[in-house]
């Protein structure tokens, strides 16, 4: 195992700081829209915010089995399984915030 | 790897014979201070014996409360407890189950395990270690006697406004609990502080990251999500003292609150909370089966992920314990989904332990049984959480006793039973005797099956309608059975804790010198032969298992033949190494046994519990003592380097870190991110109450001058300036301290001056933090502020006289520079409060 450097950590957490970052996008940009502009544009909002997400974890999934983490099966291995969760949950959330009726309560 | 043959013929860093006074000169060094001096002590193995049984008599204590509960409810209309102390009991037995025992057990495990399990001699902040166990121990004894007085707190262990408020709760019972547990999470994150540091950087060399054991890395996410965690409920605590103390109309809708903004700011703490005590517990599962199925764990990178995985996971929860509070659908949704992605990675543990148990052969031990037991409990907790994710079925069950026994199925279970099972396990290692099997055993099967019938009928007299929290029930509902069953379990659990005591008193001798030892064949540092000051010598770790890898590690080590197998400075002192490959950097001297952080502890307490009962004077003289004994606490841990030392293998270490090689400066980064989470709840706080009450934002309130704002700003960029040339001034070639002194002290006054101006604007304009919500955050921003400037005084002073007195210069830096650290702190926190407070109502929106 070698040293990686801070920027090296930052990346080798990218699938989880990915989701979080998509998750307060997506959560606090419901308040602001239904507050001051309209549903729709949340969905697109949301929807726009999980594609991005969904292809920043693919390609920085791909970039890491040849880049920084290339020497390292432990590093590699974590960062590549950390990415596949988080693309898993940024999936399942995704999926809900861009089909579900924003701003509107139930029934 | 280097197998045990090549081993052999390699040279170890250390040739025997060793010198023959060199193990009395350690022992010395390292020795426990004998009588009721012990009081004094700081070592990890004294206090981690002390904090655990503390952790214990608590758990017991709560224990207790349950059982009353369950006697009042055993049958319908019993007139057993009044409706007033069954609320005050229920309050107590939730917050301090949850405060009092679960976050400081695991806590102290780590505090106990982590510096022999990481080949180190102690915890690398031994007396803050100890302050933040007095602290608790204080506290919390008298948080749980306000019992006795008929002042414990009633409104539920979550505490929501406006139950809470003034209005419905004027008695002091809630204030006990927002000062005592604000103040008991202080004590926590201290300690999660210490654990992050000392498992970053204590670690012996060659345990890089990838080799750690799994105990090491769910304690270093343990910490690290106190670190990101508890700041919200601190932050919430405050703003509710605030509004009952001064009327700051935080959570009353009526004046421009919400009471919503408590339930966000508690459960962004709260859930990650569930997960905070979860993962410790699982890590001494990880460490348990291994050794029990005598084969390594299968699956330490998969544990790995699931453990970071849920780690940040858990934060994207909260909202589902708010799915009954009217929030939209698709927040609804998102958080519904988001719960249910919390449960792969807890399924990949959960895979991983059978795998291994699969691959091995488990020894059916009290150990091996009580993770048995966690496996099926908690197994079937996350199932009926899965069930509660759901929305629909939420509605239905919401605030029955079927979410009652969800999570004691999740907490029981996935905390207590392993907590059980590394009793049994450790014992060995800490004690002249194991515990008893058979009773061990007995133990077990009252406490497994007396819990499954304890808590089992409890989903059923939820689904048929019985709502939690109430003091008693009419007959002819179909609840009867159910409820005496559970009586009838929760006697059992108690006989079962009963028979764990016994064995505790026949057997447990606690020792630093003379325990047991391996009995288990296990494989981890942990089981290296102790003293007080952990093992003889720091070995080299080149595997997950070392003691399985090298059968000869242990007689070697105990030789003296790896690194530091003395002490080359005369005083207490462990390797610290680099962060991820655990290179050896530099030897730090840690400090011994004092009084001054016992009495901080008491001090800080005294003055958290005074204020409570409006003790005002007296609690500001208490307050002023625990500054003041920290101070003389902190005086003599900055020790001047004492040149390079040799620990072995031709390894030369310095003696002295400064920057971010210095284990006190990634200290300092951690508390400022205790800090910036803090502050980042106020920020959602502010943000949060604007989407939900605009109408009480300017121009309606009264909006500060632009020179208030511009006078601010100015005075916080004379205050950088002073920062910056205070910082090169100390260590130009020919340093003139009285400059640094001079450009410091005016650096700290025009910070000072720059929240006063700040807070002099809104006042001037006619704001006042008793009018609306929006202007209690507005004042919230200054209070916030005023917390670190205060700090940052109290460290500038401190370094100022230090470098007077000549003790602090250019070199010699580490207090100047973790000043120096805050105070850049202050000034990021000061702008972005400008930013918030004068900036964002004026943009209009």
């Amino acid at each position: 195992m070698r040293s990686v450097g801070t920027l090296g950590i930052g990346l080798w957490l990218a699938g989880p700081i990915i989701w979080a970052t998509h998750f307060i996008i997506v959560y606090a940009s419901e308040s602001v829209a239904c507050t001051r502009l309209d549903a729709d544009s949340h969905s697109l909002i949301a929807g726009i915010a999980t594609i991005i997400a969904l292809a920043s974890i693919a390609f920085i999934a791909v970039r890491s089995r040849a880049g920084r983490f290339r020497d390292t099966a432990f590093l590699r291995t974590t960062a590549l399984t950390m990415n596949l969760l988080a693309f898993l949950a940024v999936t399942w959330a995704g999926i809900a915030a861009v089909l579900l009726p924003s701003c509107t309560g139930v029934g | 790897m280097t197998s045990t043959a090549e081993r052999e013929t390699a040279e170890l860093p250390n040739p025997l014979p060793r010198p023959r006074d060199e193990l009395r000169r350690l022992q010395a060094v390292w020795a426990i201070p004998e009588g009721w001096r012990i009081l004094s002590a700081v070592n990890n193995s004294v206090i981690g014996y002390f904090y655990i049984g503390a952790a214990f008599l608590f758990f017991v204590l709560a224990g207790v409360l349950a059982l009353l509960m369950r006697v009042q409810l055993a049958v319908p209309g019993n007139l057993f407890l009044d409706q007033e102390s069954y609320n005050q009991i229920f309050t107590m037995h939730g917050t301090v189950m949850m405060f009092l025992f679960a976050v400081p057990a695991v806590e102290a495990m780590g505090v106990l395990l982590l510096p022999q399990m990481l080949g180190a001699r102690d915890l690398p902040f031994p007396r803050l270690g100890a302050f933040a166990f007095w602290a608790y121990l204080v506290g919390g004894l008298v948080f749980f006697s306000t019992l006795f007085f008929d002042m414990a707190p009633s409104g539920g262990w979550f505490m929501y406004p406006p139950l809470t408020g003034s209005r419905f709760s004027p008695g002091t019972g809630a204030d006990f609990w927002l000062l005592g547990i604000g103040f008991i999470e202080i004590s926590a994150i201290a300690g999660a502080i210490e654990i992050i540091v000392g498992v970053l950087r204590t670690r012996a060399p060659g345990m890089s990251l990838d080799k750690m054991p799994i105990f090491a890395w769910t304690m270093l996410i343990f910490a690290v999500m106190i670190v990101f965690a508890f700041p919200a409920v601190i932050l919430a605590t405050m703003m509710l003292e605030l509004e009952r103390a001064f009327d700051w109309p935080f959570f009353i809708p009526d004046r421009g609150g919400d009471a919503l903004l408590w339930q966000h700011l508690f459960w962004f703490f709260g859930h990650p909370e569930v997960y905070i005590i979860f993962l410790p517990a699982a890590g001494m599962v990880s460490m348990i089966v291994p050794t029990m199925a005598a084969t390594p764990l299968v699956g330490y990178r998969l544990i790995v992920v699931a453990l970071i995985a849920t780690g940040f996971f858990s934060f994207g929860l909260w909202v589902h314990h708010m799915f009954t509070t009217g929030i939209p659908a698709m927040s609804l949704g998102f958080f519904s989904a988001a719960s249910m992605a919390v449960s792969v990675p807890s399924g990949i543990q959960v895979f991983s332990w059978i795998a291994t148990m699969a691959a091995g052969r488990l020894r059916i031990t009290a150990a091996s049984l009580f993770v048995l037991g966690f496996l099926f409990i908690f197994t079937l907790g996350g199932l009926t959480g899965v069930m509660v994710a759901m929305v629909p079925f939420d509605w239905q069950a919401h605030d029955t006793y079927f979410v009652v026994a969800h999570f004691h199925y999740v907490l029981v279970g996935g905390m207590v039973f392993p907590l059980f099972a590394a009793f049994y396990y450790w014992a060995p290692a800490f004690s002249r005797r194991a515990l008893s099997e058979r009773l061990g055993k007995i133990a077990f099967v009252l406490m497994f099956v007396g819990f499954n019938i304890a808590f089992f009928p409890m989903h059923i007299a939820g689904l048929i309608g019985m709502p939690r929290r109430v003091y008693t029930y009419p007959a002819g509902l179909g609840w009867e059975t159910p409820n005496l069953a559970s009586t009838i379990g929760a006697f059992m659990i108690a006989a079962g804790v009963l028979v764990f005591l016994l064995d505790l008193i026949r057997h447990l001798r606690p020792t630093v010198g003379a325990s047991a030892g391996n009995v288990w064949n296990a494989g981890t540092l942990e089981w290296l032969e102790n003293d007080v000051h952990a093992a003889r010598s720091v070995p080299f770790v080149e595997s997950r298992d070392p003691l399985w890898e090298d059968a000869r590690l242990s007689a070697d080590v105990h030789k003296g033949r790896y690194y530091l197998p003395g002490t080359v400075t005369g005083r207490r002192e462990t390797i610290v190494t680099s962060a991820i490959l655990a290179e050896p950097q530099y030897v730090v001297r840690l400090t011994g046994p004092g009084w001054a952080h016992l009495l901080a502890a008491i001090f800080t307490a005294a003055f958290f519990l005074l204020l409570t009962v409006k003790l005002v004077t007296a609690a500001i003289i208490c307050g002023a003592v625990a500054i003041a004994c920290v101070v003389a606490w902190a005086w003599d841990t900055d020790s001047p380097s004492a040149g390079d030392v040799d620990i072995g293998g031709g390894i030369r270490l310095p003696t002295y870190a400064v920057g971010a090689a210095s284990h006190s400066w990634w200290a300092m980064i951690i508390l400022m991110a205790v800090a910036g989470a803090l502050y980042l709840s106020y920020v959602f706080s502010y943000l949060y109450l604007w989407t939900v009450r605009p109408q009480d934002w300017p121009p309606i309130a009264p909006l500060a001058s632009h020179a208030g704002w511009i006078a601010s700003a100015a005075l916080l960029c004379i205050s950088a300036a002073a920062l910056w040339a205070s910082g090169r001034s100390i260590r130009a070639a020919v340093p003139r301290l009285w400059l640094t002194v001079g450009l410091t002290v005016v650096g700290l006054l025009t910070l000072l001056l720059g929240l006063g101006a700040d807070v002099a604007s809104h006042w001037l304009a006619g704001l006042r933090p008793q009018h609306s919500g929006y202007a209690a955050l507005v004042f919230t921003a200054g209070f916030l502020q005023a917390e670190i400037v205060a700090a940052v005084c109290i460290m500038g002073i401190f370094a100022c006289v230090r470098i007077l007195v000549g003790l602090t210069d250019g070199r010699r830096s580490v207090v100047f520079d973790n000043m120096v650290l805050l105070w850049g702190y202050g000034l990021g926190q000061g702008a972005l409060g400008l930013l918030l407070t004068h900036g964002f109502p004026r943009l209009g929106m």
